[in-house]
């Protein structure tokens, strides 16, 4: 064997140990991770270490994949009943029948509101557990699928590692909705790097089928993609000599291609068209005005702010959040046009063409619910703009160290690393930790919840068996759709939460389901902050429903924490 | 790298000048779109979000092409038109960039930029026949004094007045001593020596 493939196979080999040593009990893990330290001893001692290639590659991968495994899956963290019921509800709903977009109504995509738990119910069982350890693998993915991108951006480890770090500074802890489209911008900055069009047709593939799992993310990847094979497209027709690919046609037949299945199973469904109303006509518009928060103005903010105190704002996010992101893409931007207009691009450029297209598309999202949160689930992408700046600036050390320096003043690079670090480290314990003092709950399956939920759902579970008969069920106007999984009732409307109702049109057709229904008892209130989402109350969100609750039902119960209203006798 | 080092004055100026484009995005969204009306954060705080789409667009694409017809297309054309000296390629886009300092000094948006396209393309216009940094013939030498002495007084005239309104006066008296000395037509004498 020579010598450079025999260090890359024991390079892989102790990435792959260590990966085993996250994932294995710490009496194995400790044993493993000393077989890591001493197969990387040798090679690094060895005269010239050249490891390098796809064994190291896969090893990295698997590294990342065990880290991510024991980041996310948590069996004894608490259940978050507006968040998690919008896959458990809805997933629930699946299970006893209903059709997606007619009977249900996801928001976030098919797949990430139920659809994608419902396979997983049907093929496991229906628990919590079920949803905790399919959500783990998924997000675990993403991590892997986020370090594939940094590589595929540079193709060095170097740089991607630059690359990784950057974009996990925007968001130190991935989503399972970024999963996909992370893979489809893995294989389109691939594809834009190599020109190779079954790269374009892969990434249209996956692209395709992003869109029934995470819709916006779908979304954000054909956008991205098309606009970016276009533009590549254009630029490569310019340089003389050179075969002009049109990575956008390529794209289409992929989304084509990946779209089709879904589309037939909704067509089977007859929910097709409700699918095409519900994600590209309805959503849009509402998800805008009821979910939307105030981004801020860069126009007040460059206009009223101190030149010398810019660079604070720029580094705090004080008033626009969203301002350094969208000043490092206007200058990716910048430099894509100076160096397209200096001849062809190079293969690493035009990746950064796709990253730029990629990361400026999910702006929408970033700027539209303008929280934390959001920032970190779109700005990932900003990450590799971030990181090729640096590489473009890698041959001039002055201009280097000035972007280095305003890039780590707001991403803080080492205190990412740090986080990161300590997450994986502790995780494990905090595993053992909330498996031990959790409690188990109905339809858990595996998984605990800390005592106190588990008991508040218990008390409701007792409640409601109590006064409903198996068939029928309850009315919840505390946007917690989690509860209809726990306590195995269906949904009697199509809406998981209250905003997603809020125009007079739907407010009239949750009420006629509600009269259909005679649904005997509703959750008139929580009790907690989901009864008034951004502080504005569910009942002035949609005071139609709250004026028939109010009018059908009386109050006769307060059951941990949540208002208990039952109908009123003829009502 | 030369080309590009002289590119970077028109580029920043290019890229500062359509700044003020951002206050122009708000007010055209304030213009055409309405706050939403159903109950939600945006509609307490009575925010439109077309306008931050707009903000958005104005930073990723207008400010890169300005930056970009400043830093590249301007100065290659002047190029061709045989004005050699670097400050005469730059010279449009760092006058356009002073739209942004007009801006932040209170003045208007629309006529910030009005002012500094104005100045962009008289010293475009100009830069186009000369370059400033050549010395032209003696006799022109005389005439370019003349110029620049007439523009000193304004600046200083203009300074009394007050800043918004001084710069508007300067920008007047430099478009035209630029019109009166190219009606002399002893601008075509300008070239550039070397």
């Amino acid at each position: 064997m020579k010598p450079e493939i025999r260090r890359s196979v024991s390079a892989g080999l102790a990435l792959v140990a260590c990966a085993a040593a996250i994932l294995a009990p710490p009496r194995v893990g400790r044993w493993l991770l000393l077989l890591a330290g001493a197969l990387l001893q040798i090679e690094t001692t060895a005269r010239r270490f050249s490891a390098s290639g796809r064994v190291v590659g896969l090893g990295l991968l698997a590294l990342l994949l065990a880290c991510g495994w024991t980041l996310y899956y948590q069996p004894g963290a608490p259940v978050d009943l507006f968040e998690d019921g919008q896959a458990l509800g809805p997933a629930s709903e699946y299970l006893q029948g209903a059709r997606p977009y007619l009977d249900t109504y996801p928001v976030h995509g098919w797949g990430a509101d139920g659809g994608f738990d419902a396979l997983a119910f049907r093929t496991v069982g229906p628990s919590l557990q079920t949803h905790r350890l399919r959500r783990a693998a998924v997000t675990a993915l993403a991590l892997t699928a986020l370090a594939l991108c940094a590589y595929s951006l540079f193709e060095s480890i170097r740089w991607a590692a630059v690359a990784l770090t950057a974009s996990l500074c925007f968001c130190p802890f991935v989503s399972e909705r970024q999963a996909l489209a992370l893979g489809a911008l893995a294989l389109l900055l691939r594809a834009a790097r190599r020109e190779a069009p079954v790269l374009w047709l892969w990434a249209g593939v996956v692209s395709g089928a992003a869109l029934f799992f995470s819709l916006d993310f779908g979304l954000i990847a054909l956008a991205a993609g098309l606009s970016a094979g276009l533009a590549l497209w254009l630029l490569a027709k310019r340089d003389e000599g050179r075969p002009a690919l049109c990575g956008a046609l390529w794209l289409s037949g992929g989304a084509a291609l990946g779209a089709l299945p879904f589309l037939a199973i909704l067509a089977r469904e007859r929910a097709l068209g409700a699918f095409f109303r519900v994600s590209f006509r309805e959503i849009p518009v509402l998800v805008s005005e009821t979910w939307g928060l105030p981004a801020g103005s860069a126009a007040l903010a460059v206009r009223e702010t101190p030149l010398w105190k810019f660079p604070l704002v720029l580094a705090t996010g004080e008033g626009v959040p969203a301002l350094f992101p969208l000043l490092t893409l206007a200058a990716a931007v910048t430099i894509l046009l100076f160096r397209a207009a200096s001849g062809p691009l190079t293969s690493t450029d035009r990746a950064a063409a796709v990253a730029v297209a990629f990361s400026g598309v999910a702006l929408r999202g970033m700027l539209g619910r303008a929280d934390a949160g959001h920032y970190s689930l779109y700005g990932i992408f900003v990450g590799l703009p971030a990181a090729w700046l640096l590489y473009r600036a890698r041959r001039a050390p002055l201009v280097a160290a000035v972007l280095l320096l305003g890039l780590s003043a707001p991403l803080h690079p080492r205190a990412t690393l740090l986080l990161e670090w300590q997450a994986i480290q502790a995780s494990r314990p905090a595993r053992d930790a909330s498996l031990e003092e959790g409690s188990r709950v109905p339809r858990g399956g595996g998984a605990r919840l800390p005592r106190a939920q588990a008991e508040e759902l218990h008390a409701l579970r007792r409640y409601f068996d109590e006064q409903l008969s198996p068939r029928e069920t309850f009315f919840d106007f505390g946007n917690e759709p989690g509860l209809y999984f726990f306590l195995e009732r269906r949904c009697p409307v199509r809406y998981a939460a209250v905003p997603l109702y809020e125009p007079p049109d739907r407010q009239h057709e949750v009420v006629a389901a509600l009269e259909r229904n005679r649904t005997p008892l509703a959750i008139l209130s929580s009790g907690t902050w989901l009864d008034a989402f951004d502080g504005v109350s569910n009942r002035r969100r949609a005071p139609l429903v709250a004026a028939y609750l109010d009018v059908h039902y009386t109050p006769v119960a307060v059951v941990a924490g949540r208002t208990i209203g039952r109908r009123n006798p003829g009502g | 790298m030369a080309a590009g080092l002289r590119a970077v004055g028109g580029t920043i100026g290019g890229a500062l000048g359509a700044v003020p484009l951002l206050s122009v995005a708000r007010e055209t969204a304030g213009h055409i779109w309405t706050p939403p009306g159903l109950p939600g954060a945006l509609a307490e705080a009575r925010d439109l979000k077309a306008a931050t789409y707009l903000e958005a667009f104005v930073l990723l694409f207008l400010i890169p092409a300005s930056a970009f017809f400043f830093g590249v297309i301007l100065p290659g054309w002047l190029a061709r038109r045989d004005g050699r000296g670097p400050l005469v390629r730059s010279a449009p886009g760092l006058a356009f960039g002073i739209s942004f300092w007009l801006w932040r000094s209170g003045l208007p948006s629309g006529a910030s930029l009005a002012l500094a396209s104005l100045a962009a393309l008289t010293l475009a216009a100009a830069g186009s026949r000369l370059s400033l940094y050549a010395l032209p013939p003696m006799e022109s030498r005389e005439a370019l004094a003349g110029l620049l002495v007439r523009a000193a007084a304004w600046t200083i005239a203009c300074r009394c007045a007050g800043a918004p309104r001084a710069l508007w006066l300067l920008f007047l008296a430099c478009g035209a001593a630029a019109a009166q000395a190219r009606l002399r037509s002893r601008i075509e004498s300008w070239r550039p020596i070397a």
